[in-house]
């Protein structure tokens, strides 16, 4: 299962850095949308630094439903997914290739967005260590999770409206956990709250990707 | 009755009789409690509301045995996955309905029309991860893959409630001085109130009960018609192909 | 009677009325069309 998820793995970021979508598309999209709020918010430096954390987190959501659908869209082109199928490859493992895939984009990602957020909204960065915590946990939920609704909404010709649809409303624990937590971590955390909502990522994180790992085969076989 | 038009039988006009009845005299009660001190005349709202929000966690409940049931192969039956689907639409419709009566009974109660509780935040929520259910399910497929396909979404679903529930609770409580506990119904109850809302909950969960009947009837009416569509379409392809030169 | 009391309520009696006979008759008219299906071949593809 391992060696097949790094196989997999390899081969998605293989993909991902020939064609340069995510590099060229997904990233430059990322900080259009932080732009895109500060413009929203009338470049309001109060309000901007209090919604920091928030509007980062939005701006990764977003970014997760596009790289979900880059994963599946890679697989649905000229039959790869069937060969993916017939490969022979435990479908467990190609679950967790393909989401630590979209997780090492995301975190990529998270990565630029934190500098385009100190730059941009004048953030003083605090508490690094909580804020890699609470990224790692959230990014590996919401990897597994896309992932796993990716193959549900996939070979559906209403693909690109319904995914977001399932997707979103299922993130939203991981959206309030990690704004929660990146505020607690800029903040220096006076409240203590920071443990509390990094445990509730981790239980998300690690419930899909045991459901991943249990339910990601039945649904490859039917796509 | 031989020639039944229709998904009625002695099982949903007596279910249906008997929901009409319980509705209407939770109705007449509710309309005639007296106003309370604290929140005036909009506690009659107290004789639906929370009959609704019961009956929508009902029926979400359902759903999930339901998908439980036909992903477990000894019991795996198409019929399980017409539940699920039927009893999750009927459980948006309520879970709506809970959302507008709550909405409504706060606009005079609180001030406004939406507050951001932690109950109203994950009903919320709950309706959009079912609306995103029941999407699913239209998907054009083959009925066995749309059932996998669906009782999967459906245990997903189920499952990110409590974690939905903690998340909603904690941001709440910890960004939020002021509980809302204090002003929601509840505190002030005396006997009538109480009788009055669990007639209310009888009467929703028969209601919910006759709909359910008559939606999974539904259902297999369309999944049958369904197929013979199909069957006759590819039979109208085998003559052409015998037809043609 | 208060009016946000007589929406809950209404709209409540409204929605639900409006739902059950989307259901009751969505099942007639597929009632209708599996009997006729089943009777016979069907005269036209329909």
């Amino acid at each position: 299962m391992w060696r097949d998820a790094v196989l997999v793995a390899g081969k998605d970021l293989r993909i991902e850095a020939r064609s340069r979508v995510a590099t060229n598309q997904v990233a430059p999209f990322a900080v259009l949308v932080l732009v895109l709020f500060a413009v929203a918010l009338d470049a309001d430096r109060r309000v901007l630094e209090q919604a920091a954390a928030g509007l980062l987190w939005v701006a990764v959501l977003l970014s997760t439903l596009l790289a979900v659908h880059r994963a599946q869209g890679v697989e649905s082109a000229e039959g790869t997914g069937d060969a993916l199928r017939l490969s022979g490859l435990d479908p467990a493992g190609i679950f967790l290739g393909k989401a630590a895939a979209v997780a090492v984009q995301l975190l990529a990602l998270e990565v630029l967005l934190g500098v385009g957020v100190v730059v941009l909204y004048d953030i003083d960065p605090a508490g690094l260590g909580t804020l890699a915590l609470t990224a790692g946990a959230a990014t590996v939920g919401l990897a597994a999770a896309g992932t796993l609704y990716g193959v549900l909404a996939t070979r559906s010709r209403v693909r690109e409206t319904l995914l977001p649809l399932l997707l979103l409303p299922v993130v939203a624990p991981v959206l309030i956990a990690a704004t929660r937590a990146s505020e607690a971590a800029l903040a220096g955390d006076p409240l203590g709250a920071a443990p509390q909502w990094l445990g509730l990522l981790g239980v998300f994180a690690v419930m899909y990707v045991g459901f991943g790992v249990v339910a990601f085969g039945p649904l490859m076989e039917e796509a | 009755m031989t020639n039944r038009t229709g998904t009625a039988s002695a099982l949903t006009l007596s279910l249906g009789l008997a929901a009409a009845l319980a509705l209407a005299g939770t109705v007449a009660l509710g309309l005639t409690l007296p106003a309370t001190v604290e929140q005036g005349e909009y506690s009659r709202l107290i004789a639906i509301h929370p009959g609704l929000a019961w009956a929508s966690y009902l029926a979400f409940g359902v759903t999930a045995a339901a998908s439980a049931l036909w992903l477990w192969p000894r019991t795996r039956s198409s019929r399980w996955d017409l539940l699920a689907g039927s009893s999750a639409e009927i459980g948006v419709v309520f879970t709506a309905l809970t959302l507008a009566t709550g909405s409504i009974w706060g606009r005079p109660t609180w001030g406004v029309w939406w507050v951001w509780d932690a109950r109203l935040t994950l009903s919320a929520l709950m309706l959009a991860l079912y609306l995103g259910y029941l999407a699913l399910r239209r998907v054009p497929a083959p009925v066995d893959v749309r059932a996998r396909r669906s009782a999967i979404a459906a245990l997903l679903a189920v499952a990110v409630v409590p974690v939905n529930h903690f998340a909603v609770e904690w941001w709440r409580t910890l960004h939020q001085g002021r509980s809302l506990a204090q002003t929601t119904p509840g505190n002030d109850l005396d006997g009538i109130f109480v009788g009055v809302m669990l007639l209310g909950f009888l009467a929703m969960t028969l209601v919910y009960c006759w709909l359910l009947v008559h939606r999974v009837r539904v259902a297999r009416l369309e999944d049958r018609l369904d197929e013979q569509s199909l069957a006759v379409a590819l039979d109208e392809r085998r003559r052409e192909a015998v037809l043609a030169p | 009677m208060n009016g946000y009391v007589a929406a809950g309520y209404g709209i409540t009696l409204l929605t639900l009325a409006a739902y059950a006979l989307r259901v009751v008759w969505r099942g007639r008219s597929l009632s209708r069309a599996a009997s006729e299906a089943a009777s016979g071949p069907p005269v036209e593809s329909s």
